[in-house]
C-alpha cells in the first residue's frame, strides 16, 4: 500500500461576464477495494447550488449553478489516496454494458484485421495494450477530445485518450469487456487516461500510452464506456464572451 | 354518399372547406429537405376510416395489453434485467441499441411509468387481421392532427355527427392532462416542453399546450436549481416550480451536461432533478430501447413473459438475420422482403426488395452479411386500402393508423387515432414526413 497527494485544479476566466451557469464536476477520487480516500475536499467558487451523487457508472458527480453575472469560475479537488498497486477491482455486476462499441470507439475495417494470439482475456489485453502503444505514436494537438478510433487509425498519433480508445476498440472486437478511464498519474501535469480490462473476476488497469499496467502512481477519477462519460468539467452558460481556461494537476507520492 | 352503415356525403361534398379551416388554424408540419426547413399543411381527407365497435374493444384490448408489457420491459431493463438473465432477449440487443441509456440504470421514474404517451402504428391486412408495424415510445406525434380535424368537421358538417354514432374524441386533452395531474402529483405547473417553432410538428405542441392548458415553455424557459425545475417565465422574472414536464426534445439533447453536451434546446441537469424524483418527464428518459426496430421482435415475448398471457394483437412477420436461421432465409428471399434498418425512424431506412435492381441487391445483401444486428426483415403485408377522394373521384390507398395510449395510473386508450395515407398508388410508406395524407379515425358506437 502506498500513498499519493493529489490536487487538480481548474480556473475558468471569462471576457465577459456569463449568467446561467450550470456545470457537472466529475473530478474527485473515485472509492474502490484497490483505491481507498483517506481524506479529500472539494472547493467550487460562488455558486447558488452544489449537489454530490454520482452518475450511472458510479462515479461521483458534482452537479450545481450559478445564475448571476460573474467573470470567473474555478474549483479545486484535493486529498490523499492509498493505492493497493494490485490492478484489480471486482464485477461492477454490469459488466456487459462495457462489451459494445460505442460511437468514439467503433472499431475500423483494419482493426478487424488484427490478430490476436489466444489466451486468457488478461493475456489478450496485455498483448493489444502492447500493440496499440507501438502502432500509435504520442503527439499532442492533433486530435481532440471528440476524436473517434476511425480518425486516430488514419492519423497514426494521438494522445492518451486516443491510445486508450483505440485498445478499447481492439479489447471489445476480441469479446473482452472494456472501460476508459480517466484520472491522474505522478509525473504528469494533466489528466490521464487508461484502461481497464475484464478478466472474469477482476477488472485489470492496464496503461496503453505507456505500455505498462497501471497500478501504483494512478489515481482514478472516473470510467465509462468512452471518454465522453468521464469528461472533468462540464458546463453551459450565456453570454457573449470567449473564456480562457488553466487546468492543474498533481500526484505525489507521501 | 352512403358507405356501409354511414352517412357521409355532407362532409365529403365539403371537405375544400375543412381543408380551408386547417390553413387558417395552421395545421402544418415542418420537414427539413436539404438542410432546408419548409412547413407544409398536411393535406386531409374527409373520407373517414371506420372502425367497428367490435374490432375496436379487441384494438383496445391488445394496444393496453401491448403498452403495459412494454412499460414493464423498460422498468426491467434499468433494474433487475430478468428478461436478459432468463435468455428471453440476447443483451447484445440492449446494450448496442442507440435507444439504451445508462444514465436511466436504476433511476425510478414515478409511478413506474416510462411510455405515458405510446404510438401505435398499425395496419388491417385484406385478411382481416391487425397487425402491428411499430411502436413509438419516445415522444410520439401526430393526435392533435384528429383532434381538430373532428373540431373542424363537426362544424363544417354537424349533421353528419349526428347522423352517425362516432364515439367522441375531442377528450384527448383531458386525458393528457389527467395523466400529467397525476405525473406531477401537486409538485408544481404541468408544461410542454417544444424545442421551439423549427421543430416539425411544433403545431402539435402548441395545439396541445393550448387544449390541456399546460404552459408551452421554449428552451431558456426551464431552469434547475436546487435539484428542481422551475419555470421562469416570459421574462425571467418569476420562478415557478415545475413538477411535470411534457417533453418534446428527444432524449439525448434534453441535458447537455448529461447527453449530447452541443445541445442548445435542454435543459441543463434536468437529469439530476428526474434521478431525484423533483420532476416527472412525460415521456420518460431511455424509451428507446424498447421502441427500436430490432426489439419490435421480441414485444410478443414481452407479453408472455411479463404478463404471462397470450399476445392479442399480431406483429408482422419478423425475421431477425441476427439469429441463424432467420440470417439464411433473409439472404435467399431478399426480393419478396421489407428490410429495415434498426436504428432508423420516421419510414427512413426502409428497403422493399422487390424494387431492387440485381446490383443493389448485391449491395444489401453484404451490408447484412457485414452487421447483421442492424437490419429486420419483414414479409411485405398486402393491407387494406383506404377511399380517398382525388378529384371528382374516389381511388383507393395505403394506409396505417396510429393509436395513442396513455398510460398515468392507469393505461388508457384513445377512441380515435391519426389515419395517414400515401398520395402515391404505387407506396407503401404512410409516414407523414415522407408526404400524404392524414384522415379521421372514427370508432363507431353501434354494436
Amino acid at each position: 500500500m502506498r500513498q499519493y497527494l493529489f490536487t487538480y485544479q481548474t480556473f475558468v476566466r471569462f471576457t465577459n461576464p456569463v449568467v446561467n451557469h450550470h456545470f457537472r464536476l466529475r473530478c474527485q477520487p473515485m472509492k474502490s477495494e484497490s483505491q481507498r480516500v483517506e481524506e479529500d475536499a472539494l472547493v467550487v467558487s460562488t455558486h447558488s447550488w452544489l449537489q454530490a451523487g454520482h452518475d450511472a457508472f458510479g462515479n461521483r458527480t458534482l452537479v450545481g449553478c450559478y445564475l448571476l453575472p460573474h467573470l470567473s469560475f474555478a474549483f479545486a479537488s484535493s486529498g490523499i489516496v492509498s493505492l493497493t498497486g494490485e490492478v484489480c477491482g471486482h464485477s461492477s455486476g454490469n459488466d456487459s454494458l462495457f462489451r459494445y462499441s460505442t460511437k468514439l470507439t467503433t472499431p475500423t475495417a483494419e482493426l478487424r484485421e488484427v490478430y490476436v494470439p489466444d489466451g486468457s482475456n488478461r493475456q489478450k489485453a496485455e498483448y493489444i495494450c502492447d500493440y496499440v502503444h507501438h502502432l500509435l505514436s504520442y503527439r499532442q494537438e492533433v486530435t481532440n477530445s471528440s476524436t473517434s478510433v476511425g480518425e486516430v487509425m488514419s492519423l497514426r498519433q494521438g494522445v492518451c485518450q486516443d491510445f486508450a480508445h483505440v485498445m478499447i476498440s481492439l479489447c471489445r472486437l476480441n469479446g473482452i469487456p472494456a472501460r476508459y478511464v480517466c484520472g491522474m498519474m505522478v509525473g504528469e501535469g494533466q489528466t490521464h487516461a487508461w484502461v481497464e480490462v475484464f478478466d472474469g473476476r477482476f477488472w485489470i488497469g492496464l496503461d496503453p500510452t505507456n505500455a505498462v499496467a497501471a497500478g501504483y502512481g494512478y489515481v482514478k477519477l472516473s470510467h465509462g464506456r468512452d471518454a465522453s462519460d468521464c469528461s472533468v468539467c462540464k458546463g453551459v452558460f450565456g453570454g457573449n464572451t470567449c473564456q480562457d481556461t488553466m487546468v492543474s494537476v498533481s500526484v505525489f507520492e507521501i | 354518399m352512403k358507405r356501409k352503415n354511414v352517412k357521409i356525403g355532407d362532409l365529403t361534398d365539403n371537405m375544400d372547406m375543412v381543408n380551408k379551416w386547417m390553413e387558417r388554424y395552421g395545421v402544418r408540419f415542418g420537414v427539413y429537405k436539404g438542410g432546408v426547413f419548409k412547413e407544409q399543411l398536411f393535406p386531409f381527407d374527409s373520407v373517414p376510416r371506420i372502425i367497428s365497435n367490435d374490432d375496436w374493444l379487441y384494438l383496445e384490448r391488445g394496444l393496453k395489453q401491448r403498452v403495459k408489457a412494454l412499460n414493464m420491459f423498460l422498468w426491467d431493463i434499468y433494474h433487475d434485467k430478468n428478461i436478459i438473465k432468463d435468455g428471453v432477449i440476447p443483451e447484445e440487443f440492449i446494450y448496442s441499441s442507440k435507444g439504451y441509456m445508462p444514465e436511466c440504470e436504476q433511476v425510478d421514474p414515478f409511478g413506474g411509468v416510462y411510455a405515458h404517451i405510446a404510438g401505435i402504428d398499425l395496419v388491417e391486412g385484406k385478411d382481416d387481421n391487425w397487425y402491428v408495424l411499430e411502436d413509438n415510445l419516445r415522444i410520439p406525434s401526430g393526435a392533435s392532427y384528429p383532434m381538430i380535424a373532428r373540431s373542424i368537421t363537426r362544424k363544417v358538417s354537424p349533421q353528419t355527427f349526428s347522423e352517425n354514432k362516432v364515439a367522441d374524441n375531442r377528450d384527448y386533452a383531458d386525458l393528457l392532462r389527467d395523466m400529467m395531474d397525476e405525473m406531477n402529483d401537486g409538485r408544481g405547473i404541468a408544461v410542454i416542453f417544444t424545442p421551439g417553432r423549427y421543430n416539425s410538428a411544433y403545431f402539435e405542441h402548441s395545439y396541445l399546450a393550448e387544449k390541456t392548458g399546460a404552459t408551452l415553455a421554449f428552451p431558456g424557459d426551464l431552469f434547475v436549481e436546487n435539484g428542481m425545475v422551475y419555470y421562469g417565465g416570459m421574462n425571467k422574472d418569476e420562478k415557478k416550480r415545475v413538477g411535470c414536464i411534457y417533453r418534446r426534445v428527444s432524449d439525448e439533447y434534453l441535458d447537455p451536461l448529461a447527453f449530447e453536451d452541443s445541445s442548445l434546446i435542454g435543459i441543463p441537469n434536468v437529469m439530476e432533478a428526474y434521478k431525484l424524483g423533483n420532476v416527472a418527464l412525460v415521456n420518460g428518459l431511455g424509451n428507446g430501447v424498447a421502441d427500436d426496430k430490432g426489439i419490435y421482435y421480441f414485444v410478443p415475448k414481452m407479453v408472455r413473459y411479463y404478463l404471462e398471457e397470450e399476445p392479442i394483437l399480431n406483429n408482422a412477420p419478423t425475421y431477425l438475420p441476427y439469429f441463424r436461421e432467420d440470417y439464411e432465409y433473409v439472404l435467399a428471399h431478399l426480393d419478396k422482403l421489407v428490410l429495415k434498418e434498426v436504428s432508423e425512424a420516421g419510414g427512413y431506412g426502409v428497403i422493399f426488395g422487390r424494387d431492387l435492381s440485381p446490383e443493389k441487391l448485391e449491395e444489401l445483401k453484404q451490408m447484412i452479411i457485414e452487421n447483421p444486428r442492424a437490419w429486420i426483415a419483414q414479409e411485405v403485408i398486402d393491407f387494406k386500402d383506404l377511399e380517398i377522394i382525388e378529384g371528382d373521384g374516389f381511388v383507393e390507398r395505403k394506409a396505417d393508423l396510429r393509436a395513442f395510449v396513455v398510460s398515468g395510473k392507469e393505461t388508457k386508450v384513445w377512441k380515435s387515432g391519426l389515419t395517414r395515407f400515401s398520395r402515391n398508388p404505387n407506396s407503401f410508406v404512410v409516414n407523414s414526413s415522407q408526404g400524404g395524407g392524414f384522415k379521421d379515425t372514427w370508432i363507431l358506437l353501434d354494436k
